[in-house]
């Protein structure tokens, strides 16, 4: 049975148009780190997903001119330890002290994981001052770039890139649907950057092995 | 004033002064005296030949066995440095909080701080068997109670209760009772493990009023004046307004609120922080898994500026599932002269209108190419096929919202598609 490609196709081959134009994202090399953060979102309670970093970068030869680039990473699933230890090992400490030990290990793999990155995204813009408040406001339009999935850049003077949350139907229980990832997308490109769902359904066996 | 200027010149005064009036503390033969930092509490003080003495509670029965067979200066050094950092309670910063806290608490006894602040009129450790007794004990573990409170009455004798609250749930975690044995004299622990079954042996041990002898056998052997005695204590409100009798009375036979919970265990050395990380179910998860090299194995890790951790590929959907990938934008294990690619694939078909259920295909896909072709020609297409036409085939006419995610299981390094599609 044959797929309808519709709007797939079209939307392939405008990828591949857009692609033989120049609009290669910014260099933002040497630039100044304004603020740097992960790029993640919550699976439930007790697990975060770690898929990335935003950083925002300030030119220093044009202090007006800022850019906000997302990069992505192998996606990292932190769990939290969910059985309370107080009443396992009878001291109030243990579960700061677990949260402690867990930050760390959290810490060490995402640094080890950030060693490669790859941007994905640029949002570029510019600020000015209103001379009445003295207060900065962005001045123009953005300027912003999204890597497609299959490598090539959509580029847009005008549209700002739209994010939101990738939802699938979970493995262990198909009626419901869990956050995975987030969805990235502009001027008909998009970029997913998620989770492998069985890192979720793996932990649950080891829950199970540990209490053997 | 820091601690360290605090303890300096009191060890140099027991060192020049005290070891004489302290050298009956030692018990015999070539053992050497203690050196002191509280003579009233009997504190010792903070070195390397005091290690199991000063922080007796903290170490197991096992580890204490390990330091005893050591045999040098140095490597007790080691094992009193492993010692305190498998127990930091954040391993993160340089300080090591959980040795500073015991040490404030050991300082808080030789100070008698703990008591001066906190009200419980004239209690003071060096009374209550000093640094060996049962209040530094419970202190040293647990620290500060949330809630002290003594009670006195005529049939029975003075008891204290020491009260911490579970900062989860706001209820009783511990109560620590303490009691003059005999009426009067140090207060020490009272072992509510041993009464839980037998309820009037407790009553028996803290009464003063015994017009009968009592040899065990619990209820049916309880003499009357004893039910008079637990009257009394329920009866009664202790001098701090805290607690009233009835809570001395359920502390009796009960420890904490959750019947898990055993006083022996409470005061054995608390577990390292480390141990506990370890066997918690926190986890951190998703990382590759270290590529290690086996004889005639070899691994090509391309890193281009968008491939690494993306698997750059075009999706094609036709009569296959297919994806068009570069030679270099991928991670390949090479054996002799062949590399190869392993995929994980999950592709999940969703009807648009829910219809029909959710199909979803996963397996993982193995494709090979020589391996002189990547060195040479690195530009050059792969077409690796995720779904084939018979697979694909079982895809019922309809529109659907469909999701592709492929994994390299080496490295980790995935792509995920979402599209609209038609199949008719």
């Amino acid at each position: 049975m044959h797929f309808l490609l519709a709007a797939f196709l079209a939307l392939e081959i405008v990828s591949s148009g857009i692609f033989s134009q120049d609009i290669s994202p910014p260099d933002v090399e040497n630039f100044n780190i304004v603020l740097s953060k992960e790029l993640e979102f919550r699976v439930d309670d007790y697990k975060t997903a770690f898929v990335g970093r935003v950083v925002v970068y300030q030119n220093p030869d044009d202090p007006n001119e800022y850019t906000r680039v997302y990069y992505r990473q192998i996606a990292i699933i932190s769990e939290r330890a969910q059985e309370k230890s107080i009443s396992e090992t009878g001291v109030l400490e243990n579960n700061s002290s677990n949260l402690n030990y867990h930050l760390k290990q959290e810490e060490e793999v995402l640094d080890r994981v950030q060693q490669a990155t790859d941007a994905f995204a640029y949002v570029k813009w510019r600020t000015d001052r209103d001379p009445r408040t003295g207060q900065d406001f962005r001045a123009g339009p953005l300027q912003s770039w999204l890597l497609e999935q299959n490598g090539n850049w959509v580029f847009s003077s005008e549209l700002s890139i739209f994010t939101m949350p990738f939802s699938e139907r979970s493995k262990a229980n198909p009626d419901k649907l869990i956050i995975v990832g987030i969805q990235f997308t502009l001027a008909g490109g998009s970029h997913v950057v998620r989770i492998d769902q069985d890192e979720l359904i793996i932990y649950k066996k080891g829950s199970v092995d540990d209490k053997k | 004033m820091t601690r360290s200027k605090v303890l300096a010149p009191i060890i140099l005064l027991l060192l020049a002064v005290g070891l004489t009036a302290q050298a009956g503390c030692a018990s015999s033969g070539n053992k050497k005296p203690t050196i002191l930092v509280d003579q009233y509490n009997n504190v010792p003080a903070d070195i390397q030949s005091q290690f199991l003495d000063r922080y007796r509670r903290f170490i197991t029965g096992k580890e204490r066995k390990e330091f005893e067979k050591l045999l040098t200066d140095e490597e007790r050094d080691v094992f009193i440095e492993n010692f305190w950092a498998k127990r930091d309670s954040d391993p993160a910063t340089p300080e090591n909080e959980f040795k500073k806290e015991v040490d404030d608490r050991i300082e808080n006894i030789i100070n008698e701080s703990f008591f001066g602040t906190f009200g419980a009129g004239g209690l003071m450790f060096r009374s209550n068997g000093g640094f060996n007794g049962g209040m530094a004990h419970v202190y040293l573990l647990h620290g500060e109670p949330d809630v002290v409170d003594l009670i006195e009455g005529g049939s029975f004798v003075p008891m204290m209760l020491w009260v911490y609250i579970n900062p989860e749930n706001g209820r009783l975690l511990y109560a620590f009772m303490f009691y003059q044995k005999g009426g009067s004299g140090e207060f020490t622990l009272f072992y509510q493990d041993s009464y839980k079954m037998d309820q009037c042996g407790a009553i028996y041990e803290v009464a003063t009023v015994r017009s009968y002898n009592y040899n065990g056998g619990g209820g049916q052997n309880c003499p009357s004046d004893l039910y008079d005695v637990y009257g009394e204590i329920a009866r009664s409100t202790g001098k701090n307004g805290f607690l009233d009798g009835n809570m001395f009375a359920w502390a009796l036979f009960n420890f904490s609120s959750n019947s898990d919970l055993k006083l022996e265990v409470a005061l054995d050395p608390p577990k390292p922080a480390s141990e506990i990380a370890v066997k918690s179910k926190a986890r951190v998860v998703g990382e590759a898994p270290e590529l290690v090299g086996t004889i005639g194995t070899d691994y090509i890790i391309n890193s281009c500026e968008r491939c690494n951790s993306l698997i750059p590929a075009q999706l094609i959907f036709d009569k296959e599932l297919a994806l068009l990938i570069r030679r270099s934008d991928v991670d390949w294990r090479v054996v002799n002269d062949d590399a190869g690619l392993e995929l994980k694939v999950r592709v999940m078909v969703e009807d648009n209108k829910n219809q029909i259920p959710s199909l979803v295909f996963e397996k993982n896909v193995s494709f090979t190419d020589k391996k002189e072709s990547i060195m040479l020609d690195p530009l050059g297409q792969n077409t690796v096929v995720l779904l084939t036409e018979d697979e694909v085939a079982k895809i019922p006419a309809g529109s659907y919202r469909v999701s592709v995610y492929v994994k390299n299981t080496m490295t980790q390094k995935y792509n995920a598609w979402l599209r609209e599609i038609v199949v008719k």
